[in-house]
């Protein structure tokens, strides 16, 4: 089976964040930029189902040249090859057309199976796979925390409140999987080394078959009109027991004024 | 009458004609044992060790005949044992060569007889001693493997039938020179004082029987000899060939350094996945093992029942190693030892897992025990973190704790999920300010030494404190020094001996590269692991620096009075015990520069552990270990815990982050938080100070001094 | 290997060594003793060091020894023992004999010296035969409770 996995470069979570104040756009640094830690889940589900079955896992992404380097990881994970949709004209499209974009890259892979990340790690809008199973007319299971192929069909597991839901559709279909999915693999050097000649396909605007004006700022339709920071609140409270047995009283009477108790 | 003896008494021309042309057999069998041995030493890769050949061959010879390796405090017996099959063995062999030379050599080619006189009462003296010791020391050792059978020790045939070799050969002589004695009735043979009232006892019976039993006996001698010698190749008689040639052929490179991997991007080899794949100096290694199990006396595996046992790891290869065309040393000992290394189970083996399992392989702290307990230099470490590279670079194989280690090193320079701009955040709990080198070097000022923190000291809660007593001390001292600060990163230790070479590489170039753009010169860590790094690793890839432990530099300034300490300090009163970290101990030499500094507190009475030293018991956070789950065995941060508790000491003092990690969670795991403490040397030192006399030292009291647990 | 110039070159040492022998032994020209003990042993050792680099091979002769190792075994340690035995034994025996020479406490030494070298040879021996019958019990590698231990 084939399986194209979308993924996205994004800013290490774990370093501070900038952001333009000019354009609201977040300073992506390809230095300090890694592949979604979300997207390896995907990448994992897909390489075990490959192991499973046999067939072949290209990822697929959008993003600068350099986001080149989050297609090598996942390559280095195990994936055969790679497809960067790049183009100046790209640069802040908003979610319906990075979706049209993607869409119009996967399509003539004719993929069996198209996994893709709940929500990326840096704008959480999760609505990329949505409209990209639209736009590829196919059936789409989100949320799985399990997955398993045969024949042509496919069968997921995903929480739901008070319980666990069985679906099962046939495919070609869009999956969203969850960190519940698996562990993902560390890529070993070997891995990181066949990366390295493993092939990344770059496709512009133009071959894509889009028009310029369908795409970036002047297809989007949404506009990010402000970024304000969270306002840092402190959340616990530190009591300290000097022995007397009043700081229970004090802290039974925290929880009962933020209404936990 | 000159005393002498006729050499060949009682045997006529047939006896001298078979001995020497029998001859060729045993060099046969030993030349076809050991040239068999080579030809599969010969498959490593390659590795240069014949430098300086003439000191390497001097050391090896020295340090055999002295036994600097194998007569130690702690293995009394075991070394003396040794050290009278040895001198006996040895003497013997040369007392034949002597007698080799007078008859074949110097009377039929010179005319020339030295055999006589004095030399020759002397040597009959010498023979005595020497057949007396070897008899004796042989008989301890049957005693050791029969008797006593310390749980080191696994004794198989082989053991059993060289001990019988050396006991009956040697009787075999005593016996002779009784006969022929009793017969020649020698007026100096009390020299021989062994053999002596034995001939005084036979000489009542007819010379003809006399003459009879010693023509056998002379026959048989010289046949057992024979087959002895055969025999050697194939037993751990060998030794002396392998065990001596291991000697010779040891790594010459501080035992700290990790050989690295050369042009990594473009190597064919990645760490050891077959046989072959080691280098030819570490198949020596693992045929130089006589399965002596000294390396299993402080092993912290062993000792917490864990799958990893050193010797055996070394006898699985060397089992696998005679499967693939070698020789195992032992083939007498089949039985047992093919089911203890798995010997004979094929050749075409997989290394990992079927020779060595992977659980052996990750139970390894690296501490280096068995290296320094081994007395031919065999080298484990080395071996294990070769096997441990090929699981990780070429397979991607490792506990899945592990995982995230990487990854946190690859992304943010540390095997935490911390981002590096808060590496320096301690310094907020200091009242002085701490500069930053890039602040320092912007001024265009210099430090007189770099404060390496590390990423345990850095961001793990409980070694801050010791960060923060460290600073203080330095403060005090009045040493300008600087930290890296976000600039600072992992130095690869753990990485490296994990097995993860490209992360270990990139780290260590990554931090070199930043000491070398400050020009840094002089570095001090509170870190043994980052200290070993960066003395022994670093120099592989350009950085040079001179580097000390904390606990040299608070010894030093202690000694030359640049901080006073307290002598009624509250923190420094009652009994303390000192825990040898391995990689400041073991692998760098320093045991002496941290028990100076405490006892510069006279409030503290040192106890010692019962391993301590080079001798210490590793803490188990060693090779990486602190990020793995112990999932088999006890626990060995407990079981050294327990020690430390059992010397009646009230305080741990600790010299390594790694350490107080593991005592730290040690100690709640015995349950023993009310009635025992760990802290570093330089919370204990810090404790202490008194105020100097700027006011910059501030609160001499530092909350190093009080221990709260909440982290 | 034996066929090739080296081997025979070895081989050919050999012989012409025991011919020194027997020249020296038997013709009384001693000094040809130590030439001949010489090319014997280094004829041995090469023979030994070309055999042992060369590949391994399966041997049916070596294999059919094998089958018989244990035997073997019992029997060279028995002829090792029994002369020595036999010796102090002798010993043990001439004491009443050996009293009378005014070395009558020398005498009775070397008896205890032979007695207790008796006991150590013979143990030696039980001890070496039962390692010997030990080791070649079969067993499953890697299996420690198949060598009837731990």
């Amino acid at each position: 089976m084939k399986i194209c996995v979308t993924v996205k470069q994004v800013p290490d979570p774990n370093l501070p964040l900038q952001v333009d104040p000019d354009t609201h756009r977040l300073v992506r640094n390809p230095e300090q930029s890694i592949l979604d830690p979300a997207d390896e889940y995907g990448i994992e589900t897909a390489l075990r189902l490959v192991e499973q079955h046999g067939g072949e896992v290209v990822v697929v992404s959008m993003g600068p040249l350099a986001a080149a380097d989050a297609l090598r990881r996942g390559m280095a994970m195990g994936a055969d090859r790679a497809i960067l949709i790049t183009d100046d004209a790209l640069a802040g499209s908003d979610a319906p057309t990075t979706a049209r974009a993607l869409a119009a890259a996967i399509r003539p892979e004719q993929p069996d199976l198209v996994i893709c990340a709940v929500e990326a790690t840096d704008a959480y809008t999760g609505m990329v796979p949505g409209m990209l199973a639209e736009l590829l007319d196919l059936p789409q299971l989100t949320f799985a925390r399990q997955v398993s192929v045969e024949g042509q069909t496919i069968t997921v597991h995903r929480d739901v409140e008070g319980g666990t839901q069985v679906l099962q559709t046939s495919l070609p279909a869009l999956l969203t999987v969850t960190a519940s999915i698996g562990e993902p693999r560390y890529p070993s050097f070997k891995g990181v080394m066949a990366a390295k000649r493993k092939p990344v396909d770059e496709r512009d605007v133009a071959a894509l078959g889009l028009a310029p004006s369908e795409v970036g700022p002047a297809g989007a339709k949404e506009r990010v009109r402000a970024v304000e920071l969270v306002r840092e609140e402190k959340q616990g409270k530190i009591v300290s027991d000097d022995g007397s047995g009043s700081s229970v009283d004090e802290i039974v009477a925290f929880l009962e004024r933020i209404q936990v108790v | 009458m000159t005393p002498t003896r006729e050499i060949l008494w009682n045997i006529n021309a047939l006896g001298p004609i078979l001995l020497y042309s029998l001859m060729a057999i045993p060099f046969v069998f030993l030349a076809f044992g050991l040239a068999r041995r080579v030809r599969m030493w010969r498959q490593g890769q390659p590795e240069d060790r014949f430098d300086r050949l003439g000191s390497r061959i001097w050391h090896a010879v020295v340090m055999s005949i002295l036994h600097g390796r194998i007569v130690r405090r702690r293995n009394l017996a075991g070394g003396l044992m040794h050290l009278a099959i040895f001198v006996g063995f040895v003497t013997l062999f040369i007392g034949t060569v002597i007698v080799m030379i007078e008859a074949d050599i110097t009377v039929p080619l010179f005319g020339v007889s030295f055999y006589r006189g004095d030399f020759f009462l002397g040597y009959k003296l010498a023979m005595n001693l020497a057949g007396v010791l070897l008899i004796l020391g042989a008989l301890a050792a049957l005693y050791r493997r029969t008797v006593r059978r310390p749980a080191t020790l696994d004794t198989a045939g082989d053991d059993i039938v060289i001990l019988a070799f050396l006991i009956v050969l040697s009787v075999q002589g005593f016996a002779l020179q009784a006969l022929r004695m009793a017969v020649t009735e020698d007026p100096w043979g009390r020299w021989s004082f062994v053999s002596y009232p034995m001939a005084v006892a036979l000489s009542g019976l007819p010379e003809g029987w006399l003459r009879g039993i010693h023509l056998a006996n002379w026959y048989v001698h010289f046949l057992t000899n024979f087959v002895f010698l055969s025999y050697v190749a194939y037993s751990k008689m060998i030794h002396p060939f392998t065990s001596f040639a291991n000697v010779v052929f040891r790594r010459h490179q501080p035992r700290g350094a990790l050989e690295p991997i050369e042009n990594l991007e473009e190597a064919k080899v990645l760490g050891v996945g077959k046989l072959e794949d080691f280098t030819w100096a570490q198949l020596l290694n693992v045929d130089a093992c006589m399965h002596c199990g000294r390396c299993l006396e402080y092993c912290p595996t062993f000792t917490t029942g864990k799958p990893l046992r050193p010797r055996d790891l070394v006898l699985e290869l060397a089992g696998y190693m005679a499967d693939r065309g070698g020789i195992f040393s032992g083939e007498l000992g089949q039985g047992e030892n093919s089911a203890r290394y798995r010997w004979g189970a094929g050749p075409d083996r997989e290394l990992i897992p079927e020779v060595v399992t992977p659980a052996e392989l990750w139970d390894c702290t690296t501490c280096g025990a068995c290296m320094e307990q081994c007395p031919v230099y065999i080298e484990h470490v080395p071996l294990i973190v070769g096997m441990r590279r090929n699981l990780v670079l070429e397979r991607g194989e490792f506990p899945e704790e592990v995982t995230a280690v990487f990854t946190n090193l690859e992304r943010l320079g540390s095997p935490y999920q911390f981002p590096p701009n808060q590496r320096a955040a301690w310094t907020k709990k200091l009242d002085q300010p701490v500069p930053e080198m890039a602040e320092v070097a912007a001024r265009g000022e210099e430090v007189e030494v770099l404060f390496w923190v590390g990423c345990l000291g850095s961001f793990d809660a409980r070694n801050q404190r010791t960060t923060v007593a460290l600073a203080r001390i330095l403060q005090a001292a009045g040493i300008r020094f600087a930290i890296l600060g976000k600039e600072e990163c992992c130095t690869g230790d753990p990485a490296r001996r994990i097995g993860n070479e490209y992360l270990a590489q990139m780290m260590a170039q990554q931090a070199v590269e930043t000491l070398n753009t400050y020009n840094v010169k002089k570095v001090v860590t509170a870190c043994p692991h980052c200290f070993n790094a960066i003395k022994n690793e670093f120099p592989q890839i350009g950085g040079n620096y001179e580097v000390i432990h904390h606990s040299q530099l608070i010894h030093q300034l202690l000694a030359e009075g640049r901080i006073q300490l307290d002598p009624d300090s509250a923190l420094a009163r009652g009994k303390v015990t000192y825990h040898d970290p391995c990689y400041l101990g073991r692998y760098n030499g320093e045991y002496d520069a941290p028990r100076a500094a405490l006892a510069a507190l006279p409030g503290l009475e040192l106890r010692e552990m019962r391993r301590n030293r080079h001798a210490s018991f590793c803490c188990g956070g060693g090779g990486g270990r602190l990020f793995m789950e112990e999932t088999r065995g006890t626990r060995i941060n407990q079981a050294r815990v327990r020690e430390a508790m059992d010397t009646g000491a009230e305080l741990l003092a600790a010299a390594c982050p790694f350490c107080m990690t593991m005592f730290e969670d040690g100690i709640h795991g015995v349950g023993a938080e009310e009635s025992f403490t760990v802290l570093d040397l330089a919370e204990i030192v810090a404790g202490s100070m008194i105020a100097p006399t700027s006011p910059a030292g501030g609160d001499a009291r530092p909350e190093a001094a009080t221990p709260d647990r909440q982290e | 290997m034996l066929t090739g110039r080296y081997g025979i070159t070895s081989a050919a040492a050999v012989v012409v060594g025991i011919a020194l022998i027997l020249l020296s032994e038997l013709g009384g020209v001693h000094a040809a003793r130590v030439f001949g003990t010489a090319l014997i042993s280094a004829g041995g050792i090469a023979l030994g060091v070309l055999v042992g680099l060369d590949q391994p091979r399966r041997s049916t002769g070596l294999a059919r020894l094998r089958a018989w190792r244990v035997s073997l075994g019992i029997l060279a340690a028995a002829i090792t023992v029994v002369p020595v035995v036999v010796a102090l034994a002798a010993a043990l025996v001439a004491l009443p004999g050996a009293a009378d020479d005014g070395r009558g406490g020398t005498a009775v030494l070397g008896t205890l010296i032979a007695l207790l070298m008796l006991v150590a040879a013979v143990g030696c021996f039980v001890l070496a035969v039962r390692a010997i019958r030990r080791a070649a019990r079969p067993v499953t590698p890697g299996d420690p409770a198949s060598a009837g231990e731990e």
